[in-house]
């Protein structure tokens, strides 16, 4: 007995040296996003043509362009999910110095690189272009076709010439 | 008088027992309460490498800012460090970005201002002053492959801290 009440004072000697030395730990993520591989080129404008006073213009990205008319065209190549975004200059008009002409852009995507031949399986607002899709690492290329229209009689009273805009499309990686 | 004996000797036997108790309760309280010997480790920071291209090898300095892991540190005196770092880190399809330690890639900073570099791969015994603080930071660098799949990936980095409690 007395033997067994020394093994445990020792025991109990030797328990504060483990309980004494401590242990913490904390962990943080580390990560790298790898970015892929995206080019946007443009391969036409966008043109309406010309359009007699107080008449109007339409560009159907999923349909065929009118004599005179192409459609603005972005060959874009990537290897990852991405977004793609149509910027106008103008707000959306086309100007001629102080006179403008109001536009509704639209766009839409197609595997065929015509400036006249639309190809689009739908056509949707500029700012509304659902992203483009890809198994990560797999090449793909898409060509983004922009149209629209331009109201009938959204020229009247506006003094002849060549309206312009510029449309600025950013394609962005979608992690 | 045996059985005087025997109830002495069992008499003994629990005043062993209860000394054996009592100071495995003393160093037990000792080792639990905050005596100033007690550490604690938060991490305050991920290691972030942000967006790198495919074939180029990116490193983030321990002195940087934004970028850098940090762990706080409480406690006082002594501390070991000892990381447990991945080699490479992976995405949830299953490809990997090998990641690699330089010998200063951690760093110690002091609330005073002093600081010093270390080698994370090995551990490194750092003393924790009257402050009660000291801050940890880790870089590294990722190694990317010139076809590296894009998307993101991810590691867990464990600081361990050792405390003897001298």
């Amino acid at each position: 007995m007395r033997r067994t009440v020394w093994a445990l004072g020792l025991a109990a000697l030797a328990l504060p040296v483990a309980l004494r030395a401590q242990t913490a730990t904390a962990t943080v993520n580390a990560s790298v996003t790898i970015a892929p591989t995206i080019a946007a080129t443009t391969t036409s404008d966008l043109s309406f043509g010309t359009i007699p006073y107080g008449g109007g213009a339409t560009l159907d990205v999923t349909g065929t362009a009118g004599n005179g008319q192409t459609f603005g065209v972005v060959k874009i190549d990537y290897n990852a999910n991405v977004s793609v975004a149509v910027a106008s200059a103008n707000g959306g008009d086309l100007k001629n110095g102080t006179n403008s002409i109001a536009v509704t852009y639209a766009c839409g995507y197609s595997t065929n690189p015509s400036n006249t031949t639309g190809g689009a399986s739908s056509s949707v607002a500029c700012n509304a272009l659902p992203n483009l899709t890809t198994t990560a690492g797999t090449a793909a290329t898409s060509y983004l076709k922009i149209g629209g229209s331009i109201a009938s009689g959204a020229n009247t009273q506006k003094p002849f010439g060549t309206y312009t805009d510029v449309l600025t499309v950013t394609v962005s990686y979608v992690p | 008088m045996r059985a005087s004996t025997a109830r002495g000797r069992a008499w003994g036997a629990v005043g062993g027992l209860a000394t054996a108790l009592a100071a495995l309760a003393f160093f037990h309280t000792a080792a639990a309460q905050p005596t100033g010997e007690t550490v604690a480790v938060f991490p305050l920071r991920n290691l972030t490498f942000g967006l790198v291209p495919p074939g180029l090898p990116t490193q983030v300095s321990p002195t940087d800012g934004s970028r850098s892991a940090v762990f706080e540190v409480r406690g006082r005196g002594a501390v070991l460090l000892v990381f447990e770092l991945p080699d490479a880190l992976a995405a949830s399809a299953g490809p990997s970005v090998p990641l690699a330690f330089g010998p200063d890639h951690g760093r110690v900073a002091w609330p005073n201002g002093r600081e010093i570099f270390f080698d994370p791969r090995t551990p490194v015994l750092v003393t924790i002053g009257p402050s009660g603080r000291a801050y940890i930071h880790l870089g590294g660098e990722v190694r990317p492959g010139p076809r590296q799949l894009p998307g993101q990936y991810n590691a867990a980095i464990v600081l361990r801290l050792l405390h003897p409690g001298t």
